[in-house]
């Protein structure tokens, strides 16, 4: 990728999050993948016209059920992020945090807002590099998957119903099947 | 029995270690250089705040490569903005105002100063091979029949992976590959991957250096080549040894 495609695709980014979009269909499929202690899941958005670029990726974590994350994926790109993590382990913030004043050191549950990444995308990245490292912490009560669901969908604009909310995590024939 | 940690923590207290010095406190980090030399920081106070710097030693390990001016240069600068970190005439360094930001701006300029060392490295030795590849070429060309030596040979290997080698000279009923090779282990370990996948019986295989090889890397490229230096390659592609 050039950096004239990372720009557009950039500007593509700020427009879906402007514009009117859903979760698409009834609750995803969780999978194994790859280690065997983790299960995926992924529920498309759908914009206006039957238009799907993006989804939603759900990671939970078989053994360390607490923990788990889900992104926004749009045309294989992250652009937002949100992890449960405990209270008392943190996760470093790059230098470039300091000018949203966000702290060196975030602990516990957070999230990763393409506002505060697109310039790092953009600007501080090679072109064929992407990821979106700064991150803010968030209510120590956004602990479920149903919390972080109806987190992410706010901050990004995507709306959903009260049935897709109450997102289920992997029974425990799933766990420990 | 002791625990795991406790094992681990005794077996590597070295790490982080540091030590006072006229250019700051000096800091082992966890991070290498190409060499698998660490890469150490520096901390010094600055107003209120700290400056965490790597006190020219990148620089110095690039030069110390047979790189210099503005490729290094370029190559640093590209490294700086990943993490924030800026780059003066010959040093790495962040400035930041809070204790708070010590760990992040440590692992900033470490990170920086490897990535650095270990990009300009490969940037220069493929530019050395492209040297090399010139000069055998030009040498070859003259003494060979019109058309004959390739640059930028396209070859699929045995594996099904496909690779360009540096030079290809193709007679009637057989082919040569070479490949040139400078003394660093990027170099060695692409080249000899590269060989490897070609069978003996599908081509001539030479690994041409500039007579700077070290004998370790002789004799691990002579499992997959004939390895040669430049006069070498020329009494064995343009002289009697290999026909075309």
């Amino acid at each position: 990728m050039g950096k004239g495609d990372k720009d557009r695709l950039c500007a593509e980014i700020d427009e879906f999050l402007r514009v009117r979009k859903s979760l698409s269909g009834v609750q995803p499929v969780w999978r194994p993948n790859g280690r065997l202690d983790r299960l995926d899941a992924k529920w498309p958005i759908e914009e206006e016209g039957g238009v799907s670029r993006a989804h939603l990726a759900f990671r939970y974590n078989r053994v360390s059920t607490n923990q788990p994350s889900v992104s926004l994926i749009y045309e294989r790109k992250k652009v937002c992020r949100v992890d449960v993590k405990p209270p008392d382990e943190y996760d470093g913030n790059p230098p470039q945090a300091r000018k949203f004043g966000l702290p060196a050191k975030v602990y516990g549950t957070h999230i990763h807002r393409w506002e505060h990444n697109r310039e790092y995308v953009l600007e501080c990245l090679p072109p064929d590099e992407w990821d979106i490292p700064i991150k803010e912490e968030i209510s120590k009560s956004t602990q479920i998957l149903g919390h972080i669901l109806a987190l992410i969908c706010d901050h990004c604009g995507i709306e959903f119903t009260a049935e897709q909310r109450d997102l289920n995590p992997p029974s425990r024939e799933d766990l420990f099947g | 029995m002791k625990a795991l940690c406790d094992i681990i923590l005794a077996s590597t207290s070295s790490l982080w270690a540091c030590k006072e010095t006229e250019n700051g406190a000096r800091i082992r980090t966890t991070c290498v250089f190409p060499s698998f030399e660490p890469v150490f920081v520096y901390v010094a106070k600055l107003g209120d705040g700290f400056v965490v710097h790597d006190a020219g030693e990148t620089v110095a390990v690039i030069m110390a490569n047979g790189q210099d001016g503005d490729p290094a240069k370029r190559v640093i600068r590209s490294e700086c903005k990943r993490y924030d970190v800026a780059f003066g005439e010959r040093q790495i360094s962040l400035k930041i105002d809070a204790a708070e930001w010590l760990e992040t701006a440590i692992v900033a300029v470490a990170n920086t100063a490897a990535a650095a060392a270990r990009n300009a490295l490969k940037d220069n030795s493929k530019r050395a091979e492209r040297n090399l590849a010139d000069v055998i070429f030009q040498l070859l060309e003259p003494k060979l029949a019109k058309g004959t030596i390739t640059k930028s040979f396209p070859y699929l290997g045995e594996s099904g992976r496909r690779y360009k080698f540096d030079l290809a000279v193709q007679g009637k009923d057989h082919l040569t590959l070479i490949e040139t090779v400078t003394p660093h282990a990027i170099s060695v370990n692409s080249k000899y991957v590269a060989l490897a996948d070609v069978p003996p019986e599908s081509a001539k295989k030479i690994v041409a250096h500039n007579n700077d090889l070290s004998q370790e890397d002789i004799l691990l490229l002579q499992n997959v080549a004939i390895v040669a230096g430049p006069s070498g390659v020329m009494d064995l592609v343009a002289g009697s040894r290999i026909q075309h």
